[in-house]
């Protein structure tokens, strides 16, 4: 299912009188109070129009629209929505902007509304071909990798085919999906499929789901998504010295983006990656545009 | 033949003014229920975090007098049409066996219903007892006097006819 359906009318249907075209390509769905609705595909952007789509956009509708796609339980998404953003069913992700309600230094929830960003997650068998068999023939498949990449570049998407190959390789893969994007499961829905031997730690912050896969679930590999704080790197380090391989994701276009970051560089240094994946849209998303050979050493 | 007519009247005043009495005990057994209903959805808010529509229908399933709206209710929001507290406001609009009072603190309740914290939405969901409590209170003293009442002087006003007849 695809966001776009999961909105009330008349957006849902304006969706649907888009070109089989636009509806295929289309990435983001961006509400902005006081502005058109735009649609962004892959190199083209275009305003929402259609019977009943008003020229703009209001804060209440932002509202209902933000009410229905949780399905009027906020309560069950805060934590999500203190990081400014909701996961859907499927795996897709709104990205919320709006004023932030503090207590004690910390985000309590997100009110004022003044902004949604629906964004599609891609479910693409094979789309970590190329880069699997680029690893392989550098000899690199068999140790822990960092994919490396700018935000809409398709990190998610390619660590997810990345599970599903593996999987189905016979190795036991444990998911940490704090997010619920790489599985897109949801109340009465599995979610994407992983392959033969994943097992999914839903909505687990990552160094916890890290550590609980370590030690309860015995697998060969642990995924994660979006590394970012010090105690999930050091989560990561933790399963290296276990012994487990881990594929993760990280916001980062460059080498010198990942060698400033003060808590990822003592683990490239360390080895604890045996290669990095720069991905980039260039081509489409999920292009690779170079693998760094860290110099690790391999288990095989 | 007239013993058989008067006693023909005095069941049918007596059944008569059961009726009549009806909805006063009717709005007591529909208020206990949503009262039960609503104990049952806080732990399915609260601890389970479940979202709201599936809480309400597994809190619903031990009050037939609930499910009937909770199941409109899920037609409604289904439509992608109302956001909640219209939905909640149009359903509990509909329920016949609640009175307008009753109505009116449930309907409340559906404008903070779902748009919070867990802890909030508890909070809430207490707020509420007292109050449904206070109606149900007051249900059923009206139950005892005005029930009865129609019923007494149903059943005397058959009773005298019958005698008339007689």
């Amino acid at each position: 299912m695809t966001p776009w359906q999961l909105l009330p009318h008349p957006w849902k249907d304006a969706v649907g009188l888009l070109s089989p075209f636009q509806s295929e390509s289309l990435e983001e769905m961006r509400f902005r109070v006081g502005r058109p609705v735009m649609l962004y595909g892959n190199h083209w952007v275009e305003e929402l129009t259609g019977p009943q789509i008003p020229r703009t956009v209001s804060r209440g509708e932002c509202e209902r629209i933000l009410d229905i796609l949780v399905e009027h339980s906020l309560y069950a998404h805060l934590d999500e929505l203190r990081q400014g953003y909701v996961t859907l069913p499927g795996g897709h992700r709104m990205g919320i902007a709006g004023r932030a309600v503090l207590a004690q230094n910390e985000i309590q929830t997100i009110t004022d509304i003044s902004g949604l960003n629906i964004r599609i997650a891609r479910d693409v068998v094979g789309a970590a071909q190329d880069m699997y068999h680029r690893l392989t023939h550098l000899g690199l498949a068999h140790g822990s990798l960092l994919l490396a990449a700018p935000p809409r570049a398709g990190k998610t998407t390619i660590i997810r085919d990345y599970v599903r190959v593996l999987s189905n390789d016979g190795l036991r893969v444990v998911v940490v999906d704090e997010r619920d994007e790489i599985s897109g499961q949801a109340p009465g829905d599995n979610g994407y499929d992983l392959g033969l031997h994943t097992d999914v730690l839903q909505r687990w912050p990552k160094a916890e789901g890290i550590h609980a896969a370590v030690r309860t679930l015995g697998p060969d590999v642990v995924v994660v998504d979006e590394l970012g704080t010090q105690n999930d790197l050091e989560a990561v380090r933790f399963a290296q010295h276990a012994g487990v391989r881990v594929a993760a994701t990280i916001h980062a276009s460059h080498r010198e983006d990942l060698l400033v970051n003060p808590w990822l560089k003592p683990l490239l240094d360390e080895g604890v990656f045996t290669a990095v994946i720069f991905l980039s849209r260039r081509q489409g998303p999920a292009t690779v545009e170079d693998i760094w050979d860290t110099g690790a050493v391999v288990a095989l | 033949m007239r013993f058989v007519g008067a006693l023909l009247l005095v069941v049918s005043t007596i059944l008569l003014s059961r009726q009549a009495g009806r909805p006063f005990r009717t709005r007591v057994r529909a208020l206990e229920q949503w009262q039960g209903f609503f104990d049952h959805l806080a732990p399915l808010i609260g601890f389970r975090q479940m979202p709201l529509l599936q809480a309400f229908e597994t809190a619903c399933r031990p009050y037939p007098m609930v499910a009937p709206a909770v199941r409109r209710l899920k037609e409604v929001l289904g439509t992608g049409q109302l956001s909640f507290e219209e939905g909640f406001s149009q359903v509990i609009g509909e329920v016949a066996h609640l009175w307008s009072e009753d109505r009116t603190i449930l309907i409340d309740l559906g404008y903070v219903l779902g748009k919070s914290d867990k802890s909030y939405q508890e909070h809430h969901l207490e707020a509420l007892k007292p109050e449904v409590q206070r109606l149900l209170k007051r249900a059923r003293e009206d139950g005892i006097k005005h029930a009865r009442l129609i019923e007494t002087l149903g059943a005397v006003a058959g009773i005298g006819l019958a005698i008339i007849m007689v």
